[in-house]
């Protein structure tokens, strides 16, 4: 999911680039037709693509479904996806904070939840997870998306609780600053990692059972910081 | 729900460090960014890597086209391959290369992109035998704010094509294009140095070469004085039996790490009079130590610049000149010894000199035409901008052309009279885009 650009994109060519058959899915025909066939031509792996909005989940889980019919067993599930708002201050009318969580969340939940008991028949593969360091303390921007994001950290601990049994791996993200159109020209307390270095790391991880991990890894340390800052202080915080 | 595209402020420098300005810059990665319509002058970019501002303005807006580096089709038995124009020359021959092919045109290093290399018509390792860029490029696919995407090729629409391949991205979004590649005939390459006495033997040498080489040029001290003035060598390289390959693989990654901004990392210049009579004598020797022959990599051979990236940051800062130009044969003698009498009563510190035999028909802003193709470069000094102005005057008055993508600051003037179809130039491009929506540094300057 999310295949068009950033993290998505990167991901898709580091597992072409081991072989893995694809079934990219975004928003837009346009970007997903010229990375199929960068993939097929770079790799010569099979690529099939599907062009869905995740802001309408019952639309994009069909079709999903649609056309893994004609690709073949699902393996993995990769959700590299999310939106965002500048204007997430918490007064979103309702249909723009469920734009919000629909396209963080329940898109993710309606995917994996079609495919988990496949996977977990077949008793292996993997379903891969991206949240944000966004989301390790409430803040006073960002806030839906914060909180989808939370959520989604908790789907996934849950996920890994329901697969712990199987050879089903369920690993999760929170990535820190990435050299995406989100970060692109703004003044960062860090460097942002490039999506090419988070795909490498991910795809080099897939048979591990890591849970839950921060990428770049010193984020694991500036969230431990954030999260035990005393509220006399993080109130007084603008970020 | 509409999409705002994040855009930087940034300092931007020409590679060549002579102009400096402050410019916006956006960098998309979606397929619906040219859905936007933009009203304001913009200017596509590419790696950043023209030695003049060719993809940026004062207070302009760039675009940069770095995210769009796919490949997008290939057809094996026409040797086809089309790309969207952000990719770089080193991952499209990596992609063709594992296919037996490569483009046999193009510039010496790898991260310039195929985007760069159409807007600026580049030339190879052997313009006489092989032309410019534009003769590799079987079409491409524009975007224009107010004319969308238009499909061009030699035969559908001519002008316009001609006038996109070395029309330094003023008529617009170079999208796509479609290259044809060449069958590799080897991936090893037989490199034979040969000494000469001057630039005029060295001329000769090459007027025979180039006919039956795959890659030649000269290389001349400029740093000498009196006799040897001009002397070097030249390299002439040709692709032999991979049989003859050597044990070792000479092939090494190198980082691609050569931007304007890191060209200009060292605050101060070490190369001066000095040093430059110093490394010149040195590197003359080295090739000289070399031997008649030697063997390398096609990738070598291809983007020599590779293993050269350190030469650029000695000029520290402030950077440095290139002055290349193509001289009529005739005129070649006269053109050096001018350089050199002028050396003689204020000393610049050459710091390459090298030769590439050029042929080719005279059209529009391209930079071609018959004659010797000679590279000067020279730190930047206050003493540099006297020596430019006396260069403008000196190929002006022998009939030579100065390239317009390798000097920041060659003037109006003499591109005027250097360039008979650069009024041309200028009509088709208002023809095409009245508005004039692409604008950059060097547009501006040469009132295109």
């Amino acid at each position: 999911m999310g295949a068009s650009a950033g993290v998505g994109r990167a991901l898709s060519e580091a597992l072409a680039a081991r072989g893995d058959a694809l079934l990219l899915v975004a928003s837009d025909a346009r970007d997903l037709v010229p990375q199929a066939s960068h993939l097929r031509l770079m790799y010569g792996v099979h690529v099939e693509i599907v062009a869905a909005d995740a802001i309408r989940p019952e639309e994009f889980l069909g079709k999903i479904i649609s056309t893994a019919q004609s690709f073949g067993e699902i393996q993995g599930l990769f959700f590299p996806i999310g939106a965002s708002r500048n204007d997430d201050f918490g007064t979103l009318p309702v249909d723009e904070a469920r734009w919000l969580i629909d396209a963080n969340l329940l898109t993710v939940m309606a995917v994996v939840g079609h495919f988990l008991p496949f996977l977990l028949a077949a008793n292996h593969g993997c379903i891969v997870g991206f949240g944000s360091i966004a989301a390790i303390r409430g803040r006073r921007t960002n806030i839906v998306y914060a909180a989808a994001k939370r959520g989604l950290a908790s789907y996934f601990e849950s996920l890994r609780h329901i697969a712990a049994q199987s050879k089903v791996r369920v690993q999760f993200y929170q990535l820190g600053y990435v050299a995406t159109q989100q970060t692109f020209g703004r003044r960062l307390l860090f460097r942002p990692a490039h999506p090419a270095e988070i795909a490498a790391v991910v795809v080099q991880n897939l048979d591990r059972d890591i849970g839950m991990r921060y990428l770049p890894r010193y984020w694991a340390l500036i969230a431990w910081l954030v999260s035990v800052l005393p509220w006399a202080i993080f109130k007084r915080l603008h970020f | 729900m509409g999409e705002a595209w994040p855009e930087v402020q940034c300092d931007v420098s020409s590679f060549d460090g002579g102009v400096r300005i402050r410019a916006a810059l956006q960098r998309p990665d979606r397929y619906r960014f040219w859905n936007d319509k933009i009203c304001g002058p913009r200017i596509p970019r590419g790696a950043g890597l023209s030695y003049a501002a060719a993809s940026f303005r004062e207070g302009g807006l760039s675009i940069e086209h770095t995210s769009f580096n796919r490949v997008l089709d290939f057809d094996s038995e026409k040797h086809i391959v089309e790309v969207e124009s952000g990719i770089s020359l080193d991952a499209l021959h990596k992609f063709l290369v594992s296919r037996a092919l490569f483009l046999k045109i193009q510039p010496g290093y790898g991260r310039i992109t195929v985007g760069g290399c159409i807007a600026t018509d580049a030339h190879g390792k052997n313009q006489a035998r092989d032309g410019t860029f534009i003769n590799q490029v079987t079409g491409l696919t524009l975007f224009h704010p107010t004319q969308g995407l238009i499909d061009l090729d030699d035969s559908t629409e001519p002008n316009l094509f001609r006038l996109t391949c070395g029309g330094y991205g003023l008529t617009g979004h170079i999208i796509k294009a479609r290259l044809r590649a060449s069958p590799v005939p080897s991936n090893t390459i037989e490199v034979r140095i040969e000494p000469v006495s001057n630039v005029r033997s060295g001329t000769d040498r090459l007027a025979n070469l180039a006919a039956e080489m795959d890659f030649v040029y000269t290389w001349h001290d400029f740093s000498a004085t009196g006799t040897p003035f001009g002397r070097g060598f030249v390299c002439a390289a040709r692709f032999v039996p991979d049989s003859h390959a050597p044990s070792t693989p000479q092939t090494t990654e190198h980082s691609l790490s050569l931007s304007a901004a890191s060209r200009a990392a060292w605050r101060l210049p070490l190369l001066n009079r000095w040093t430059t009579k110093v490394l010149n004598i040195s590197y003359a020797k080295k090739q000289m130590w070399l031997g008649g022959r030697s063997l390398t990599t096609l990738h070598n051979a291809l983007f020599p610049v590779h293993t050269k990236q350190l030469y650029f940051k000695l000029f520290g800062a402030a950077g440095f000149h290139e002055f290349q130009a193509i001289i009529p044969i005739g005129n070649v003698a006269e053109y050096t010894e001018a350089i050199r009498d002028y050396l003689v009563r204020r000393p610049i510190a050459i710091t390459l000199a090298s030769g590439k035999m050029f042929r080719g028909q005279r059209e529009l802003l391209r930079f071609t035409g018959d004659g010797l193709c000679l590279a000067l470069n020279f730190p930047r000094t206050s003493e540099s901008r006297h020596f430019l102005e006396f260069l403008d005057r000196l190929i002006v008055s022998l009939g030579g052309v100065p390239s317009i993508i390798k000097d920041s600051r060659v003037p109006h003037s003499v591109v005027e009279a250097s360039y008979p179809e650069a009024q041309r130039f200028r009509e088709m491009l208002h023809a095409f885009d009245p508005k004039r929506r692409f604008r950059s540094e060097l547009s501006d300057r040469l009132h295109l």
